[in-house]
């Protein structure tokens, strides 16, 4: 049986307005957005940060906002995060194995070995083990940021990514490099789910998300803050 | 309007809660450092707060050393009771403590009060709880550890090098008998003088911790606070430090 990742249900916050969503196992979805605002707002909301005015969230079949704020991290450990940034404090490295080692998921050849098996596939040019790692992520760009929150969750191999904004503002060939990595983890994992945070449209043609899978798209309408406001 | 003393009464019992609650929540998840990542941090927070300063603080030991002995031995003559009694209540007692304390407050607090404001307005907290880990084990109970495993054991290097180098140096300027007076020292020294002080040690380490932990993690979404949040926590720690000493000194009386 196929179990559901998210589940939303006439979801109501001051920033954003949701009827209903659904992610199953494997699944692909892509939740456009007007602002960043709203955007972060309903990862915020989808992972137990600020609890709806109303409607029912539902994360791997159950709801956030019912449970312990232990059980509720522990639930967080199942889902990968992108585009939240990095520890400022901690190198590359160690910021890519933290919530696999913190949740105890593997221990540290364990980790070591996921990432070089990531890196072989997808750091041909060798810019990764050769720096990158052993640096601190404020010598890292925004694009090799990315890269890394998806190379983080090939460490902790989660049953779902959560991406904010990861295929906004790219040109062709950073867009083809995040491409190619997702279809990787995909690969490596066909029951991974998706839940891609965009605002605006997603990207087209031949850098379609498509190549995931079949994707749907939900478009958050605006909140009970902005209704206000108009009124 | 609300009266000017309530809203100062309401201000300092809100600052007392959240610190209530943040080292009730650090003492109720110390299990977290059986994790790696935890524990590492903790080692970090340990090195930087225990023994990066060690330098300056020796410098400081043996200076003080040198000028209380000096100095008593001028005021108070050469008896070694006298001198023993005085370096014992004045500089081991009263001063060490509270020197390291400030010293600790100034460097550590500050940096963890800064760093926590800064890890806040850039969502770096925020990333914590997505990615499931939670912020007052990993970011919370290492820095409660490392101050308070720090300042007891500063303030014991302190009180040794005041007291075994500080009169050593000054027996080259002033006639001090060392054998006699390292014995009468030492034979002063009662088990619950040194429990009081390890205490208050302790105290100091997590009022420095939990001070700088709230001001820093509490700081409003703006870069302009990140430098407020350490000056902050050093404000209170200068008010809370001396605050503990008095009730600590009333206590063993």
């Amino acid at each position: 049986m196929q179990n559901t990742l998210v589940h939303l249900d006439s979801v109501k916050t001051p920033l954003f307005v949701c009827d209903q969503m659904e992610l199953g196992e494997g699944g692909v979805k892509v939740v456009s957005v007007d602002t960043v605002e709203q955007g972060n707002a309903f990862v915020d909301a989808l992972m137990g940060l600020s609890q709806p005015e109303s409607g029912c969230i539902k994360l791997m079949d159950q709801n956030l906002y019912q449970k312990s704020e232990t059980s509720r991290l522990r639930l967080l450990a199942e889902v990968g995060h992108v585009g939240g940034g990095l520890i400022s404090n901690l190198k590359v490295w160690e910021n890519l194995v933290l919530p696999a080692s913190f949740h105890g998921r593997v221990n540290e050849v364990e980790a070591e070995k996921r990432l070089l098996a990531a890196l072989e596939v997808l750091d041909t040019r060798g810019v990764w083990r050769d720096g990158r790692l052993s640096s601190l992520p404020d010598t890292l760009s925004a694009q090799a940021l990315r890269v890394a929150g998806l190379l983080r969750c090939a460490v902790s191999r989660p049953k779902l990514i959560v991406a904010e904004f990861l295929l906004n503002d790219l040109e062709s060939g950073p867009l083809e490099r995040l491409l190619k990595i997702l279809q990787w983890l995909r690969s490596e994992d066909p029951k991974l789910g998706f839940l891609f945070v965009h605002l605006g449209l997603p990207p087209s043609g031949q850098f379609s998300l498509d190549k995931l899978g079949e994707f749907g798209m939900v478009t958050l309408e605006k909140g009970t803050h902005a209704i206000s406001e108009n009124d | 309007m609300r009266p000017v003393h309530r809203h100062v009464i309401g201000s300092i019992a809100s600052f007392i809660q959240l610190n209530a609650v943040l080292v009730a929540h650090a003492l109720t998840h110390l299990g977290a450092l059986r994790l790696r990542p935890v524990r590492s941090v903790a080692w970090r927070q340990i090195y930087f707060t225990g023994i990066q300063p060690l330098l300056p603080i020796s410098f400081v030991a043996v200076a003080i050393g040198f000028t209380m002995e000096t100095q008593m031995r001028s005021l108070l003559g050469s008896g070694i009771e006298i001198n023993v009694k005085m370096l014992k209540l004045v500089v081991l007692r009263e001063f060490a403590p509270l020197f390291v304390a400030f010293i600790v407050l100034g460097r550590s607090g500050a940096a963890i009060a800064s760093e926590l404001a800064g890890m806040k307005v850039e969502g770096e907290i925020r990333s914590l709880y997505l990615l499931g880990i939670d912020p007052g084990q990993y970011l919370i109970v290492p820095r409660i550890i490392g101050c308070c495993v720090a300042v007891p054991v500063l303030t014991f290097y302190f009180q040794i090098v005041v007291t075994v180098i500080g009169p050593a140096l000054a027996s080259a300027f002033v006639e001090i008998d060392l054998g006699s007076y390292y014995q009468a020292l030492l034979q002063s020294l009662t088990l619950i003088e040194i429990i009081g002080s390890v205490a208050k040690c302790f105290c100091f380490g997590l009022i420095i911790a939990s001070i700088a932990c709230t001001s820093g993690i509490h700081v409003p979404m703006s870069r302009i606070w990140i430098p407020q949040a350490a000056e902050l926590a050093v404000m209170r720690g200068f008010l809370l430090i001396p605050l503990t000493d008095v009730c600590f000194g009333l206590l063993l009386l």
